[in-house]
């Protein structure tokens, strides 16, 4: 089984994706290229969205962020109310997560709220047997 | 979006994927067990991963959880999520092995951004867990499309495949 590409759905002929990612590698260097590949993922469809005469922008002399200002990546997680940045500031880039992800160790280990030791008494042990479960149809409503 | 809610709470000891279960107890086995043992139990706030149609169809004999942490706790324990653009990586899915749950309003209930470690799974009898449900009363169930979103992060992350020797770049 494989790791399937967030870039894999992007066909741009001008952009091919070009990803140096392999099937076999380690388990961290494969956490840092999702990492990458989700952000080169979302910067190329940001590209994608700018219209074809974006090119001669440079040439206008304009105030771009009243132009650009709809081309923010849209991510499935865009609709958390987002207090973390706040309106006034400048929108974080996708290069700029990218650079501090890398910079940070980002695996956090969280101790458990509670810790104990309880006494068992261990009443029997035995083999556990596989269980058999028979497959029908069923419709889950809520 | 009023329409899409994230949560609603919930009552009684009917499971679904994503419910959320406040300081469920966890017993980690020694490496031996004779007939009288000591044992190590830890308790955390958990949400329930495991497929809701297995769970209403009892097909499960354990049930896959997941702890939960509020983001500040998280901030707390590695600074570096102090920063907006560490938390932005968070809030885009760009973390494989967190994933990012928004904060709840409802009235006494409410919580701060939720992250859902994907690194430390546990499983936990059905119908312990059921009847710990039902002692707990009311409880927070994570509403669709967000707990879709939530097994598929899970499953994206879980299907990582880590390979001990490369191929050699072409050069």
């Amino acid at each position: 089984m494989m790791y399937q590409l967030p870039t894999q759905d992007i066909t741009y002929q001008e952009h091919p994706v070009q990803y140096s990612y392999t099937p076999s590698t380690g388990i961290e260097e494969i956490d840092i290229r999702i990492m990458w590949d989700s952000v080169l993922s979302n910067w190329i469809k940001k590209r994608l969205n700018i219209p074809f005469y974006h090119n001669l922008i440079c040439f206008i002399n304009t105030d771009l962020s009243s132009i650009l200002s709809d081309l923010e990546t849209k991510s499935e997680t865009l609709r958390i109310e987002e207090p973390m940045i706040h309106r006034s500031q400048k929108t974080i880039s996708e290069e700029e997560i990218a650079i501090e992800m890398l910079r940070h160790d980002f695996i956090v280990k969280m101790p458990p709220k509670k810790r104990y030791k309880i006494q068992v008494h261990v009443k029997s042990l035995r083999k556990g047997e596989p269980r058999l479960i028979e497959s029908n149809e069923f419709l889950v409503t809520e | 979006m009023k329409e899409y809610p994230w949560y609603k709470v919930v009552g009684g000891k009917e499971l679904f994927q994503g419910d959320i279960i406040s300081s469920c107890p966890l017993i980690l086995p020694p490496p031996m067990i004779k007939d009288e043992i000591k044992v190590d139990v830890i308790e955390y706030d958990v949400i329930v991963m495991s497929q809701s149609c297995d769970l209403i169809q009892k097909k499960l004999s354990l049930v896959l959880v997941c702890p939960i942490w509020e983001l500040s706790e998280f901030e707390n324990k590695n600074p570096s999520y102090k920063d907006p653009k560490m938390k932005e990586g968070l809030r885009r899915g760009h973390l494989p092995g967190y994933h990012l749950l928004n904060k709840c309003e409802i009235e006494k209930f409410e919580t701060d951004y939720l992250v859902v470690d994907f690194r430390s799974v546990y499983s936990v009898p059905f119908d312990f867990l059921t009847e710990l449900s039902r002692k707990r009363n009311k409880r927070l169930r994570l509403l669709p499309p967000y707990r879709e979103h939530l097994s598929q992060a899970f499953a994206r992350f879980f299907m990582r495949v880590g390979l001990p020797i490369d191929i050699p770049p072409f050069k």
